[in-house]
């Protein structure tokens, strides 16, 4: 059987590495690597990949690390691996190894969240919500909070994520955002169309952080507001709806962006037609930037997949961005305070399925 | 304000006395201060670019 090849080779590896012979370990990971892929021993390649990269992580060879999980996660590609516990504890402990400053890191990880997505018919969009879990919780580990909230924010673990925006907000965060952090995170996970999650996030996080009074009702309205919306899903009655948003409306402008989520779960939830709109409006945009990965193709979905990770802007990006400030302005034609929208036409600027 | 009832009919009853509570509340509310750093890492990424 071809597991015992790899176990010689790990032998001959491990003595490799025991004698400081770094370079010719890693290479001799690859040799035998390329030879198990050439014959479509993908299981094997796997393993061999996963055990190599692991053992020169573990003797901080992050360089030649790097390069065998990059490798791994081609595998995995290549041989459509699906995404099951063990494959996620695989993929997201070498992440976790990786120095968080090695430039190969931020690639894996978008690669990693590619692969479950070609991978898991269910998670095409956004990647697997377990996946976002795992690198959620290693970034909550090494306070990378911003990276943290984005991953939670695509997992369905309500309850990580409320303790670590707790743990965000009272070491970064205002004392005047208590509310607005889960806010926040409730719109943006229903935006996501889940609202298990969001639910079970706001209970948590107001019943554990320590500035929140016992609630519902709560002090804070916001907090009331984010409530009873959680209330009125579901029912689902516009008028509710339309009723609380006009309530509400001063916590709601606390964030200009809090109208426009709620422009979108208007839709999800409650059947306000989509407002017309420019095919490239500032509301596509945002949707897509927010879903990460909204049905484009891969180079983008890399832009699109982190938050949190600034920089690069290619052509297309630029010139959506530039469509979008664009309409910044033109705000007004929001169905949220309305009842009656103007006619919408049927295109769809975003997909959300 | 407004001294049109007819909203009380379409939420829940026990929603009226929350409702109407808050509102005084908003009307006094101070404005906004500015958004932390931390905050407003949670825009979606490109968003942050246009705003910064």
């Amino acid at each position: 059987m071809a597991a015992r090849g790899v176990e010689r080779v790990l032998a001959k590896c491990e003595a490799c590495i025991i004698e400081g012979n770094f370079y010719e370990a890693h290479q001799m990971f690859r040799t035998v690597f390329f030879r198990y892929n050439s014959q479509q021993k993908f299981a094997e390649a796997a393993d061999l990949l996963y055990r190599g990269a692991l053992i020169l992580l573990q003797h901080n060879q992050h360089t030649s690390g790097a390069d065998l999980s990059l490798l791994l996660l081609d595998v995995l590609n290549n041989a459509k691996s699906p995404v099951s516990d063990d494959t996620i504890a695989r993929v997201t402990g070498l992440f976790e190894k990786m120095d968080p400053e090695c430039p190969e890191r931020y690639p894996y990880l978008t690669k990693a969240i590619n692969w479950s997505r070609k991978v898991d018919k269910d998670h095409s969009k956004r990647g697997h919500p377990d996946l976002h879990q795992r690198f959620g919780v290693i970034f909550w580990h090494e306070r990378n909070y911003a990276q943290a909230r984005y991953h939670y924010i695509h997992s369905t673990d309500g309850e990580g994520c409320a303790q670590m925006l707790l743990e965000f907000h009272t070491s970064h965060g205002y004392p005047s955002e208590v509310d607005m952090f889960i806010t926040q995170a409730v719109l943006q996970y229903l935006c996501l169309q889940n609202k298990t999650t969001a639910n079970i996030c706001f209970e948590m996080y107001t019943q554990k952080h320590p500035k929140i009074d016992n609630g519902p009702p709560y002090r804070l309205p916001l907090l009331n507001f984010i409530w009873m919306l959680l209330v009125a899903l579901e029912g689902g009655k516009l008028a509710v709806f339309t009723v609380l948003c006009e309530k509400y409306q001063v916590s709601i402008n606390r964030d200009p962006h809090y109208k426009e989520y709620l422009d979108q779960i208007g839709q999800l939830f409650f059947g306000v037609p989509p407002p017309q709109r420019t095919p490239q409006g500032l509301f596509g945009n945002f949707l897509q930037n927010m879903l990460g990965a909204a049905g484009s193709d891969d180079e983008e979905d890399e832009e699109n997949l982190v938050a949190g990770k600034g920089a690069s802007s290619s052509g297309s990006t630029n010139s959506r961005m530039a469509s979008g400030s664009s309409s910044l302005l033109r705000d007004s034609s929001s169905p949220l305070m309305a009842t009656s929208a103007s006619p919408s036409k049927t295109e769809k600027t975003f997909d959300l399925d | 304000q407004s001294t049109d009832n007819s909203w009380q009919s379409v939420i829940p009853q026990d929603w009226i006395p929350v409702i109407s509570q808050d509102s005084v509340r908003q009307q006094t509310q101070r404005p906004q201060p500015p958004l932390s750093d931390a905050y407003l890492q949670g825009l979606p990424a490109k968003r942050r670019r246009m705003m910064g």
